[in-house]
Parts: C-alpha cells; sequence; structure tokens
C-alpha cells in the first residue's frame, strides 16, 4: 500500500512528534506508515484521514 | 515522565527484579522475598505507566508483540518436546536421574500448547465475524 502521509504532514505543517499525538500512536509508527513499512488497520486510517480533512483513498492507495 | 524516563526506570526496576530473585535462589532466602519483590517491583511499574503522558504502545507494536509471542511458542515448543523426549529416553536406557526432568519438561510443553490453543480458541470466538 502506498501513502501520501508525509505530504499531508508537511502541507499541515506537522513533526511526526505532532502527527502521533493526534492519531495515539508512537512516533516509531508514524515513521513506519510514511516509509510504507506498516499498513495501518481501517481504524488507524480513518483516524488519519480525518484529521487531515480527507477521504482515505486521498492519503492511502492500494497497489498489488 | 515522558517515554525515555519510563524506559530508564522499568530496565532499573527490572535489574533490581532479577536482582532480588537471584539473591534469594542463591542464599536460599524464604519465598516470600523474591514474590515481593516482583510485587512492588510490578506494582510500580503499572503506576508509572499509567502516569506516562505519551503514547507507549500502539496497534503497531501490539501487532509485533503477537508475532513475537507466535514465534516464540512456535520454536519454544517443539524444543521442550524435543528435550523432554531425549531426556526420557536417555532416562529408561542410561540415565534415569533424568526422569523427573524429562517428565515436567514433558508436561510443561502439553500445558504451553494447551494454553496456547485454548487462547486460540478464545481469541477466534471474539473476533468471529458476524452473521456467518
Amino acid at each position: 500500500m502506498k501513502n501520501k502521509l508525509k505530504v499531508y504532514r508537511a502541507v499541515n505543517d506537522l513533526t511526526q512528534e505532532d502527527l502521533a499525538r493526534k492519531i495515539r500512536v508512537t512516533r516509531q509508527t508514524v515513521i513506519s506508515i510514511e516509509k510504507g513499512q506498516y499498513d495501518p488497520s481501517l481504524d488507524l486510517a480513518f483516524r488519519i484521514a480525518s484529521l487531515f480533512g480527507v477521504k482515505i483513498e486521498d492519503i492511502f492507495t492500494y497497489e498489488e | 515522565m515522558d517515554k525515555r524516563s519510563f524506559q530508564r526506570v522499568r530496565l532499573i526496576v527490572t535489574l533490581a527484579i532479577v536482582i532480588v530473585v537471584g539473591w534469594a535462589v542463591l542464599t536460599h532466602a524464604s519465598i516470600v522475598v523474591p514474590l515481593i519483590g516482583i510485587a512492588i517491583g510490578m506494582t510500580l511499574l503499572f503506576v508509572l505507566k499509567r502516569r506516562t503522558k505519551e503514547v507507549m504502545e500502539d496497534e503497531r507494536t501490539h501487532r509485533i508483540s503477537d508475532r513475537a509471542s507466535r514465534t516464540a511458542v512456535v520454536i519454544f515448543a517443539p524444543a521442550l518436546v524435543l528435550a523432554a523426549v531425549v531426556l526420557i529416553v536417555l532416562a529408561n536406557t542410561v540415565l534415569p536421574d533424568f526422569k523427573q526432568t524429562g517428565d515436567i519438561l514433558a508436561y510443561s510443553g502439553c500445558a504451553l500448547v494447551i494454553l496456547y490453543n485454548i487462547a486460540y480458541v478464545y481469541h477466534e470466538r471474539k473476533h468471529q465475524v458476524a452473521g456467518r
């Protein structure tokens, strides 16, 4: 799964620490998601999308 | 308390528990001593963890923990059974002193597998898809 989390974070002027606090995860999890090493659960993906006020598919795109 | 401080305190408390338990075993002290030490240590860590404001664990750490537990069981259970079989065979042939140790290992292996399966069934039912 690809994602544009880093882009959205930069646009909203958030550090990884800030984002982690807002979506209630550890900073390591934010780093892993940004690097594409970890695919978040649907619940977490919704929290991220909701934070940025966009749809999940705007941030995350599925690829086989 | 921040996450880093908590990790430091956790390391110190863990070392203290190890020292207390090790000392109790070496000096044949009363079993109450290590039990009290463990209880105090666990209570302290529990209280400190609740007071830590930072997120200490999340779904990723839980997933890592799940996989680590499964890997540990998958490696440890067969190793335990193999060791038990070897000891029981040895006990029946050349080294009868190993009989009790072999039995304990065999029963521990069985207990581990049974516990794993009970936990598996419990979680499978808990996360069962409704309306199937």
